[in-house]
């Protein structure tokens, strides 16, 4: 059903939206889809842009750690790998961006708030990296938590972003295989490899329990409710230790949550919840490296204006304060 | 201390690709436009790939292997080019790098497709065809920039002028270049391709309005590359590259 | 103004129609024809492109060069088969080195297959 073929009537508007809103929200909860042209609630027109918005800014962010590692790979293949990896996550920006730009809001714009930290990308990339060890981490165990966050949404009810992530999964999944590949060749290697990514893995747990969100509130999550997202923040959680606490166990690698475990009458993972605060400062832009990364990638953005101008790409209008 | 003239040869073609692909990947994540971020990545990839190649007939010579060679000797033994170790500077100079090396290759590549040497005739064939694609993307931004705003225009001039001295050092002789000779593993003189090279960027800049940075001295401004002499640059570019490897050359990564 | 925008078409194999597969940003045709190769067939997926403007196509070409020339392994799938020699060989040195962990883990494979809906 598309809702965008009945006639717009503004003396009657305000209840008309109502009305509208209630056959969007009937036809979201058959299962029905939504398209870039239909008529939408502006609660799920915003809950979308921000989402997708913050999606793309993250992959254009989660770059900038592991672009570090390229030039110091210890063989040309991991050169080559690493290159390959971090140039897919910018062509999942380029991917993304275009989809919320039908949602109403120009790519110059995105880039140009994302830079001036006035929206968000996801906490794991206001992370240093110190080692290799910590490129094995990122690979395995920070794509897998994405990689397991965006299967999920492969339901969303807002079928343009659906679609991209079809191919972002794609490739994100080669990168997972990749990270496992850089993981397992530490773990059978020598005393100094294995310790160099267990110290890693020491260090990203808590980002990595951040990353999932405290649990979700069904009730007040707008995008829950739209079916936007299917899966609730714990649901991703229990999935993500399914799939990988087995794993590093396998490869002898203790993890940093003394209360992990499985129960199996409960049929759940019994963890320990974070402290939140620091994902709370990474929410208000003081996470570890935020700012030296926006900064250094704003000064190399401002200094090649004349580039975009070339490519015919305008500069933002300034944003009214 | 290697010595063998072949597998300074393939040393020699290996670290011009090894070290400038190190230079255009550094551009990933961060070049001044989301497209040609993805495009350039590529061209770096490619070059890196090539290297792989290179080195690979290299280390059937010396008895090891691609990643010894391109990560295991110290600086002076790197026989690359000064040209391609320079940071990437900005847009304009990267692209005006990017140009003139692949223009080079353009002239060497179908020279040694003739090669006494076998496996490294063959082995142009392939590279070839990716470098015609590298050729495609660099005329592409050359119009662009030559045909743009007053800035784009100037600071692609600036990139080729400053590029140009030191690119003429990438048909500096090889070590062994007279025993090369001598056997037609080389089968043309690399003074020979110099002068093949300076025509062709006169003619691809020409047309442009950008033929005045061509100089007919065709002397390397920063020469001795080929002979293992480099600059702080790629003291610092070698030092990062090759730090976690020769932490532990036999591990396994 | 808005950046000039191009719909990128592909043939999958040979035989096939166009197909849209995303849209690149550029200021002319060669310059989206290069930028298209890259945005959405650096993975090899296809044999042929085209871009669209206005309602004027323009195909690449050349379709040779969408083949891959040297290794490009690194980064496709069949470049990381033999994943579960290397678990093997891992967990033989974890245990040569006493760190196996042997918890519980979850055996049922509707735990592990599941997508954990609400």
């Amino acid at each position: 059903m598309n809702t965008a073929d009945r006639p717009a009537d503004a003396l009657h508007g305000t209840v008309d939206t109502a009305t509208r809103t209630a056959e969007f929200t009937a036809h979201i909860a058959a299962g029905g889809k939504v398209e870039a042209g239909d008529w939408m609630p502006e609660d799920y027109r915003q809950g979308a842009l921000r989402f997708i918005e913050m999606h793309a800014n993250s992959e254009i962010m989660g770059a900038l750690p592991e672009r570090e590692w390229i030039s110091r790979a210890p063989s040309l293949r991991r050169k080559l790998s690493l290159s390959a990896k971090v140039q897919d996550e910018v062509g999942h920006g380029h991917l993304l961006y275009r989809v919320a730009e039908d949602l109403g809001k120009p790519r110059p714009a995105m880039i140009g708030d994302l830079l001036a930290g006035k929206t968000k990308f996801h906490n794991v990339f206001h992370y240093p990296t110190h080692t290799w060890g910590d490129v094995a981490v990122i690979g395995f165990l920070v794509d897998g938590a994405a990689l397991v966050t965006q299967k999920a949404l492969l339901d969303c009810s807002y079928a343009p972003y659906a679609r991209v992530l079809k191919r972002i999964c794609a490739e994100e999944s080669l990168h997972q295989r990749h990270g496992e590949d850089l993981v397992l060749e530490m773990c059978a290697g020598t005393d100094e490899q294995r310790t160099m990514f267990s110290d890693a893995l020491q260090r990203w747990w808590e980002p990595l329990m951040h990353f999932f969100g405290p649990p979700s509130k069904p009730q007040s999550d707008v995008l829950l409710r739209y079916r936007f997202k299917t899966a609730t923040n714990e649901h991703l959680r229990q999935r993500f230790f399914s799939l990988y606490v087995p794993k590093l166990w396998d490869m002898g690698m203790e993890i940093p949550d003394p209360a992990l475990a499985w129960d199996e009458d409960a049929g759940e993972w019994r963890w320990t919840a974070p402290d939140w605060e620091p994902l709370r400062r990474i929410a208000r832009g003081q996470g570890p490296m935020t700012e030296t990364r926006l900064a250094w990638r704003r000064w190399v953005h401002d200094a090649h204006a004349w580039v975009r101008e070339v490519m015919g790409e305008p500069e933002p209008a300034p944003v009214a304060a | 201390m290697i010595d063998d003239p072949r597998a300074l040869l393939a040393l020699a073609l290996a670290d011009d690709e090894h070290v400038l692909g190190a230079r255009h990947v550094q551009w990933t994540g961060v070049a001044p436009h989301l497209e040609a971020d993805l495009a350039f990545s590529s061209i770096g990839q490619d070059e890196i790939g090539h290297a792989v190649v290179w080195y690979s007939l290299a280390a059937e010579r010396t008895g090891t292997d691609a990643d010894a060679l391109a990560l295991g000797r110290p600086p002076d033994e790197y026989r690359h080019a000064v040209l391609v170790e320079r940071p990437n500077g900005d847009w304009g100079y990267t692209i005006a790098r990017h140009l003139l090396f692949d223009l080079a290759e353009d002239v060497r590549l179908p020279a040694l497709a003739a090669s006494s040497w076998g496996a490294l005739g063959d082995a142009t064939g392939a590279l070839r065809r990716e470098e015609r694609y590298h050729l495609l993307h660099a005329r592409a931004w050359l119009a662009r920039l030559a045909g743009g705003p007053p800035e784009a225009r100037e600071r692609l001039r600036a990139g080729l002028a400053t590029a140009y001295p030191e690119a003429v050092g990438l048909f500096e002789p090889f070590a062994g270049e007279e025993t090369l000779l001598a056997d037609a593993t080389l089968p043309v003189p690399s003074h020979e391709l110099l002068a093949r090279w300076a025509a062709a960027v006169e003619a691809e800049l020409a047309p442009v309005g950008l033929a005045e940075i061509v100089d007919r001295d065709l002397r390397p401004v920063t020469p001795g590359g080929r002979q293992g002499r480099h600059t702080g640059d790629f003291t610092e570019l070698w030092t990062e590259m090759t730090a976690l490897y020769r932490g532990d050359p036999a591990a396994r990564w | 103004m808005d950046a000039p925008r191009w719909e990128v078409l592909g043939r999958r194999r040979a035989g096939d129609g166009w197909e849209p597969v995303g849209i690149v940003h550029a200021p002319d045709t060669e310059m989206a024809l290069l930028l298209a190769k890259e945005s959405f067939f650096r993975h090899g997926e296809g044999v042929d492109l085209a871009v669209a403007r206005d309602g004027e196509l323009a195909p690449l070409g050349d379709p040779d060069l969408l083949t891959f020339a040297t290794d490009k392994s690194y980064k496709l799938q069949r470049g990381y088969t033999g994943l579960g020699d290397k678990r093997r060989r891992a967990t033989a040195r974890a245990q040569a080195a006493g760190a196996v962990r042997d918890h519980l883990r979850p055996v049922d494979r509707r735990v592990l297959n599941s997508d954990h809906r609400p």
